[in-house]
């Protein structure tokens, strides 16, 4: 018998094509709803070694081969933080030299400096005859000047306390006991400096100076009952000598704390909604989400006092010793309309800064938000806008608009190229990476020079996070400082706002020198209308007025730094 | 409906000629609309300030504030009240029925005195004197207002050709 097999053949073929199509499009539809994504090319700073030396008096000794060698290790506990510093210099001085340990030559009269600070860093290199020569040499300096009486030294020892560290506590004349001091949580302030107990803690550390300044040993901090701070007068000079690891404190609290090995992944993993990390993940303790108190600003002004001897008088702003208030709105991808806001602000006599993500708006809308006089900056989107190659219905790859892309985009889109120095960014949902610093180093290599993506994000969370209203220099994972500026901000409008915050900020009490800013989106009336942001957004603007803050632009603070000649990395105050 | 926030360009000065032209000339009902999703697609402080200021300046211009189930409240009181009249050479008379109180009553002043009000039927328990009566202006014409309280009301109109003297 014979059997044609023909017609079966094809319509087994036909049925195999269409399987095939339909698989096809299935896989074009899954991949059109779920593209693959790819992240952008992005160009990346590091922290660099940074040393500066204009003869100021104010010199902050580090050592760069110590933190060079403890940047290797890639462990947060174990990297020297003593770039810390600068950020403490820079909000309180802002003209202080960087030296490092190897360039002081004992045989050179540094008689003009009155604060010599030796980090962490700088004496953990230091074997103790070498730093008691350079105390001599120190000592000659100062009984050479004829301006000054004395030269103060601040003298940071490390923290654990090996019998070279015992040395330099010995220069107290005091025996200590390793072990009671290895107890201090050197990560986060005690209890009794947070909160609405700061000002009483700048009035106390002022007490002290005056009262005791003439006893031999006198303790200046103690946290927990442990003295931290220490001073004496020997060889002509007012010694200080801090047993805590300042320079961590103040990365762990103004930068935030990441794990151990500088990856945020714990953060990650307790995370429930839509954002896989944003910026306030980074803040190390949760009790400081509520807190509308500047606690690391005053901290460190009252450190600076205690070094000193005298409470600092360095207003950024000269017409304004307690600061000044930035209003700040997130364009949101709302395009030519999110100009209103900015009008509005015209009509009122007041300016504001329209942080815009260059994928709807237009050159009209630029304009607009400029001639208005407001300031526009970048609100970089890596989260929903992506470029989308391939046919109509068959697009599977996302691929994120890099930084320096989205920057050149909004350039373009200047109205003139007088406007067109994109130096500041926030990010929008405040989106981070996984690595502690890998954020800032892309945005620091692609040209932005003060970021404000730090801040508190989450309903109800609202204040100083990181303890800081005032712009701070990120130091990277290898210890050195990164060319880029951190302004945190308050609160965000659609987070919960309440007319209570306000009554916070503009407590006037608290105020030194804040940059005190906040952000009010352009859609939020759109999304989610309540008056109360309408009252909140207008009298804002009053409470700063009130406050006798003036309302500047955040390129204000840029310029205000350059006009003061701060001492900062190469490329902050480069014009770009 | 007379003006909505993004058609009409409502500044607040707009919105207080509205106002004073219907409270001095047309009396009539001034329904303002604004959109709940307006900031939404048009975003405008000063839709956000008219539509604040409208209810004061609606209250100071002498309006009633009213939501829509309000005014139907009132414009079925109207209609289920009463109002008849005769009218002959020496005057008019209305005979009103409210079932409501604040209905008023309009009616062109020309060649009528003030009217004298009293209750409709002997021994009834209405006030007289609590009828509010005063003039107001449609058009530049004047018109007695009159404001009555809930009940059963006369109204004597005297025309004025029948005695010497203008309009009180």
């Amino acid at each position: 018998m014979r059997i044609n097999s023909a017609p079966s053949l094809r319509l087994a073929k036909l049925i195999l094509l269409l399987a095939l199509i339909l698989v096809a499009v299935a896989i074009t539809n899954y991949f059109s709803f779920y593209p693959i994504h790819r992240a952008a090319d992005e160009p990346e700073v590091f922290g660099e070694v940074f040393l500066a030396n204009s003869s100021y008096p104010i010199a902050l000794v580090v050592d760069t081969s110590v933190i060079r060698q403890s940047g290797k290790s890639g462990k947060f506990s174990k990297t020297d933080w003593s770039y810390g510093w600068i950020n403490l210099l820079l909000q309180e001085s802002r003209q202080y030299d960087v030296i490092d340990i190897s360039e002081l030559n004992s045989e050179e009269n540094h008689a003009f400096r009155s604060i010599w600070i030796f980090t962490r860093s700088a004496l953990a290199g230091s074997a103790s005859d070498e730093l008691s020569a350079l105390l001599d040499s120190l000592a000659k300096g100062a009984r050479a000047n004829q301006s000054r009486e004395e030269v103060v030294v601040y003298l940071e020892a490390p923290d654990t306390l090996s019998a070279k560290n015992l040395t330099v506590m010995s220069l107290l004349g005091e025996k200590v006991e390793s072990t009671k001091y290895s107890q201090l949580t050197q990560i986060q302030l005690p209890s009794e400096f947070t909160g609405p107990t700061v000002p009483e803690f700048r009035f106390e550390c002022d007490g002290l100076v005056a009262s005791d300044a003439k006893s031999r040993l006198v303790t200046l901090i103690s946290f927990d009952s442990l003295p931290v701070l220490r001073e004496e007068r020997r060889l002509g000079l007012r010694i200080l000598v801090a047993t805590f690891d300042f320079g961590q404190m103040a990365v762990t609290i103004q930068q935030g704390k990441p794990n151990d090995d500088f990856s945020v992944t714990a953060k990650i993993k307790k995370r429930t909604g839509l954002l896989p990390i944003v910026s306030s993940d980074l803040c190390a303790d949760s009790s400081y989400y509520f807190g509308f108190t500047p606690f690391f600003d005053l901290f460190e002004h009252g450190l600076f006092a205690l070094i000193s001897g005298q409470v600092s008088n360095a207003p950024l702003f000269e017409s304004s010793p307690k600061g000044a208030f930035i209003m700040s709105h997130d364009e949101e991808g709302m395009g030519d309309k999110s100009a209103w806001m900015a009008r509005q602000e015209q009509i009122w006599g007041v300016t504001s800064a329209t942080l815009v993500t260059p994928a709807a708006i237009t050159e009209k809308g630029l304009s607009e938000i400029i001639s208005a006089g407001g300031e526009v900056g970048l609100h970089i989107d890596q989260y929903s806008y992506f470029k989308r190659p391939g046919l109509p219905g068959l697009r599977p790859v996302k691929i994120e608009y890099s930084i320096i892309e989205q920057k050149k985009s909004l350039q373009a889109l200047m109205p003139s190229p007088k406007d067109s120095k994109i130096s500041i960014n926030r990010n929008h949902w405040l989106l981070w990476s996984e690595n502690y610093t890998g954020m800032l180093r892309k945005l620091a290599g692609a040209g932005v020079r003060l970021d404000l993506s730090y801040g508190p994000i989450g309903q109800g969370i609202a204040g100083y996070l990181f303890g800081t209203c005032f712009p701070f220099v990120p130091i990277d994972t290898n210890g050195f400082p990164l060319p880029i500026l951190e302004l945190p901000f308050l609160f965000q409008d659609d987070e919960d706002f309440a007319s209570e915050y306000l009554d916070s900020i503009f407590d006037t009490t608290t105020f030194q020198s804040e940059i005190v800013n906040v952000v009010f989106h352009n859609n939020t009336m759109g999304h989610s209308p309540d008056t109360l942001l309408m009252w909140g957004w207008r009298e804002s603007f009053q409470r700063a007025k009130d406050a006798n803050l003036p309302i500047v632009h955040y390129t204000d603070v840029i310029e205000a730094l350059r006009k003061q000649d701060a001492t900062m990395p190469t490329g902050i105050l480069n014009e770009k | 409906m007379t003006w909505t926030e993004n058609f009409a360009s409502a500044d607040s000065v707009w919105i207080k000629r509205i106002l004073a032209d219907n409270a001095e000339q047309f009396h009539g009902v001034i329904v303002a609309l604004y959109h709940n999703n307006t900031f939404a697609w048009a975003p405008d402080y000063s839709v956000y300030t008219s539509w604040q200021k409208s209810y004061d300046l609606a209250l100071a211009s002498g309006h009633t504030m009213f939501t829509a189930s309000q005014l139907e409240n009132f414009l079925q009181a109207r209609e289920e009240s009463e109002l008849t009249w005769e009218s002959d050479s020496e005057g008019v008379e209305v005979y009103c029925q409210t079932t409501t109180a604040g209905l008023a009553l309009i009616v062109p002043q020309e060649n009528l005195y003030r009217p004298t009000v009293s209750t409709h039927d002997a021994g009834a328990s209405e006030n007289p004197n609590a009828v509010q009566i005063d003039t107001v202006r449609i058009l530049g014409s004047p018109y007695w207002r009159i404001v009555l309280p809930q009940g059963k009301f006369l109204l004597s109109f005297e025309r004025l050709t029948n005695r010497q003297g203008g309009i009180q």
